[in-house]
């Protein structure tokens, strides 16, 4: 290494070594008392709420003992509605029954923008994501201004956006239902989910990264991730999706959708 | 978590450039690891593994887009003491020094100022530097030899300027 080149880091390693931090604050003590503190509320409320118990006995005998011997129609319904809170993992989407008022006072937020609503198909109607419906322009917000959006006339503008986790950088997910071959049964065609942050705490944290047979790939000349369905543990178990992770512009990217790997590039690079 | 913190905590102050942010951001940092403790893969070292959290969690906790660029350098600038010098003239020109140096630095892209400040400034590994920077560690040598070169023809720059 040329001596100018250590010169450099020499100065470098000295000039971090001269900042002056501001004291470290007892940190683990307070982070203790946050989690006492949330562990004594959950005490409280099961002791304030002893019949949620039976509850759970009485949800517990509905999905082992009663929907086996009701209609199919029926049985399908009622599961819809045990299999959605199930699926459900802080911070990630999953799919639920919402209401309905709801849905409509979204989609009249998105009308002009959407091509959902009236035009979804049966199991489309039954597919609904259980993060809070908002509006693209609360989506913006929630981004700080850095939503991203696929810029292809095929895509056109998402049918449904919704929050995804409760803080505010949480981040959204994005919903095209009907623009792409439809992914399985579940009414939708593409998946979009943006969180501010690198792709590797946003997507490929903990169990994720364990067994993931992930191909190195360019999007637009950053590094990316793809997964062949079935491949990559999915955020909803209810999408049998292509998954493809990228970073841009400080946001983390996840597009779950059918079409092939070139075709799923071609739509993130199309991301602005 | 007591043996992080102060590491976590300094990391969280140069993403967030403010003390008060840094720690809300390490604290919820800290409650979001412990209950992922499940998902941390057995055989992982813990401290890259927590810093990218630490990291992520700061980055989010800066309040808009508009204060990003400065954050870095204004907690840089607004740390750094008079160093001990042996002659007014050599304190004058090590400040001049230190000042072109975070000039420079103000002039590279998010991706390199981090990659210096992993390794310069906070004397991470590679591994703890990639975890951060969400990059293979194989390029983490890449990426800073990349940021260095820069610095030097940021230097370059200025000197020419001047």
């Amino acid at each position: 290494m040329p001596d100018r080149e250590r010169e450099l880091e020499r100065e470098l390693r000295a000039l971090g070594a001269l900042i002056d931090y501001p004291p470290t604050p007892d940190l683990a003590r307070a982070t203790r008392n946050l989690l006492d503190e949330e562990a004594d509320r959950f005490r409280r409320f099961r002791l304030a709420f002893p019949t949620l118990r039976w509850a759970a006995v009485a949800a517990a005998f509905v999905l082992i003992v009663a929907i086996p011997t009701l209609s199919p129609t029926l049985r399908a319904t009622i599961s819809g509605w045990f299999v959605a809170g199930g699926s459900q993992s802080a911070g990630r989407p999953a799919l639920d029954a919402g209401s309905s008022e709801r849905e409509s006072e979204a989609n009249a937020a998105a009308s002009g923008v959407s091509k959902s609503g009236e035009a979804a198909t049966s199991s489309a109607l039954t597919t609904r994501f259980s993060g809070e419906r908002i509006t693209l322009r609360e989506a913006r917000a929630r981004m700080e201004g850095a939503l991203l959006l696929p810029d292809t006339p095929k895509l056109g503008k998402p049918d449904q956006v919704y929050a995804l986790g409760t803080s505010q950088n949480d981040g959204v997910v994005l919903v095209y239902r009907e623009s792409l071959p439809p992914l399985g049964d579940t009414g939708l065609s593409l998946v979009l989910t943006e969180v501010p942050g690198d792709i590797e705490p946003a997507y490929l944290a903990g169990e994720t990264a364990v067994g993931s047979k992930l191909d190195r790939v360019s999007v637009d000349g950053r590094p990316g991730y793809w997964s062949a369905a079935g491949s990559l543990p999915q955020m909803d178990r209810h999408l049998p999706s292509n998954v493809l992770l990228w970073e841009q512009r400080g946001v983390a990217l996840r597009l779950e959708a059918d079409p092939p790997k070139e075709q799923a590039i071609r739509i993130a690079e199309s991301v602005r | 978590m007591r043996g992080y913190q102060e590491v976590a905590f300094r990391t969280a102050y140069l993403i967030t450039g403010d003390a008060s942010e840094a720690e809300d951001a390490t604290q919820e940092a800290f409650v979001k690891a412990y209950r992922a403790l499940g998902r941390f893969r057995s055989g992982a070292r813990f401290r890259p593994w927590l810093l990218a959290i630490v990291a992520n969690e700061a980055r989010n906790q800066r309040r808009s887009a508009a204060r990003r660029a400065g954050l870095f350098l204004r907690a840089t600038r607004e740390g750094t003491p008079e160093s001990n010098p042996s002659s007014p003239e050599a304190a004058v020109l090590a400040s001049e020094r230190r000042e072109e140096l975070l000039e420079a630095l103000g002039g590279l892209r998010e991706e390199a100022r981090w990659a210096i400040a992993c390794r310069y400034f906070l004397g991470f590994s590679e591994e703890e530097t990639a975890a951060i920077l969400g990059c293979a560690r194989g390029t983490v040598k890449s990426r800073l030899s990349r940021a260095l070169k820069s610095l030097r023809a940021e230097i370059a720059k200025e000197g020419d300027a001047g």
